[in-house]
């Protein structure tokens, strides 16, 4: 069965792009999401299993969506990954770091670095 | 009978006028003693009496002169050593202002670099996120796989210009610990190891063992030997030796004479860790000695340098209270950096 990525960036060239090469694993499920006060409603009906989030958005942030999220008993648990652009690759390894208790990986992400820290997330939720 | 007596006077008034027009004015006593007795016209001992008297009056003149001219003397040397002083303060004044000059461009380079870091990864994550799905797609099809191989190469080179500028904009804030510089020296040398050994470079490592604890940010201070052991790789394209030694050292006059900073001043019989690192590569050409910590100057291939790394390590060292010195070597050829991290005052060994 395959999982369900949520995909939220304002970036629609980012989200097609990751949408492609995660599709192309034939192992994802995939809904992507350029508008992040949608990204609510939207996984309470796709219901992700992992959910992809840019930090520097326009009109809400990524940590106001996780915070959101946090709040619906059925997403509280879903991982999330975030993707920041404001961060360099040394303060972050190349598949994804700790910061508090979110997972946090570098843009520009090399695909095979972000599926390794999906896999990883997604052993880890179960 | 007055001739005789005239005749004589007139004699010592020669002599006396000789030894006037060589300086000495002994003369014009004798002149008037022989005066004083009436033997001589009142003419003739009057033009005695005038004569002894200009002698004087020149004597008195004279010693006035010399007086003036050792006051001018001393005015002149005054005047000098003011001169030389107001020399320092302009050239002290013409160093803070280049300091200043130099600060803005840092701070504007700094600006710069975050804004244009942000804006410019979003679009490098889709060429690289595309990049990748073309090559998977394009795998058995080895000229299109290569084709997208080097866009994606060029993707990479471009995240480490930026990253480059995300650091120098961030290289402001440190996050200070109580650490052991050798140890930082040494995690350094072991992350750049591939290099060492891929470049054919052997490192000699000269420790000391008495350097104290230092307040360090280890992860900034790892760039910034990293920095300077990838720098020390790229001058010896052929292998070579790197040195790197670490030793507490009492500063003298002439090792602060090569420390450029203005703003961070160890004085000399301060003690310092110093750190030198030493290549034997072609060495440093004069002319761009001055700008090696200018912000984008490097001397690198496109792709190599993003011409940061130096300007970096310059402003890390800075905020350390550490300074840097680069140039060529004096033993042999071959570049060196030399660093002096000064001791916090309770640390300072008599």
């Amino acid at each position: 069965m395959k999982k369900r990525i949520l995909l939220v960036d304002d970036e629609a060239g980012v989200t097609r792009m990751m949408r492609r090469n995660l599709e192309a694993t034939g192992r994802f499920e995939v809904r992507d999401l350029n508008d992040p006060t949608q990204a609510l409603e939207t996984a309470r009906q796709f219901r992700p299993d992992l959910v992809l989030l840019d930090v520097m958005m326009p009109e809400m942030d990524g940590g106001s969506v996780a915070a959101a999220f946090a709040e619906e008993p059925q997403l509280a648990r879903v991982p999330i990954i975030f993707l920041t652009a404001i961060v360099s690759k040394k303060e972050v390894e190349p598949t994804g770091s700790q910061i508090g208790s979110h997972t946090f990986l570098a843009k520009p992400v090399v695909f095979s670095d972000l599926l390794a820290c999906i896999d990883g997330q997604l052993g880890q939720a179960g | 009978m007055y001739s005789r007596q005239v005749e004589e006077l007139l004699e010592q008034l020669i002599v006396a006028a000789e030894k006037l027009s060589m300086g000495r004015y002994e003369g014009h006593e004798q002149i008037f003693a022989m005066t004083d007795d009436g033997r001589y016209p009142p003419v003739v001992a009057r033009f005695a009496e005038a004569f002894g008297m200009m002698a004087v009056k020149i004597e008195a003149r004279e010693f006035r002169l010399e007086q003036m001219i050792d006051d001018l003397t001393r005015t002149r040397d005054e005047l000098t050593v003011t001169n030389q002083r107001l020399q320092q303060s302009l050239q002290e004044l013409q160093q803070a202002q280049m300091q200043l000059i130099q600060q803005a461009k840092m701070e504007t380079v700094g600006r710069l670099a975050a804004g244009v870091a942000h804006e410019v990864k979003n679009p490098l994550a889709i060429i690289q996120l595309g990049t990748d799905f073309l090559a998977d797609q394009l795998k058995d099809t080895p000229l299109w796989y290569e084709t997208v191989m080097d866009m994606a190469d060029a993707v990479q080179r471009a995240d480490r210009v930026i990253k480059g500028m995300l650091d120098f904009s961030r290289s402001e804030q440190l996050d200070l610990q109580e650490a052991d510089l050798q140890t930082v020296i040494d995690d350094s040398l072991l992350l750049v190891r591939h290099e060492l050994n891929s470049g054919h470079i052997a490192v000699v490592r000269e420790a000391a063992g008495d350097i104290p604890l230092l307040m360090l940010d280890r992860n900034k201070l790892k760039q910034v030997f990293i920095n300077l052991f990838m720098n020390a790789v790229h001058a010896m394209p052929e292998g070579g030796s790197l040195t790197v030694s670490v030793a507490l050292h009492r500063l003298n006059p002439a090792d602060l004479a090569a420390f450029g900073s203005d703003r961070i001043k160890p004085a000399a019989g301060e003690q310092a860790v110093m750190v030198r690192i030493a290549d034997t590569g072609k060495g440093i050409p004069e002319e761009v000695v001055t700008k090696l910590f200018d912000p984008f100057f490097t001397t690198k291939p496109v792709g190599v340098g993003t011409g940061l790394g130096l300007s970096v390590t310059g402003k890390i060292l800075e905020l350390h209270h550490a300074v840097i010195t680069l140039g060529n070597r004096r033993d042999r050829q071959g570049a060196e950096a030399v660093l002096l991290f000064t001791l916090p005052k309770g640390d300072a060994q008599p």
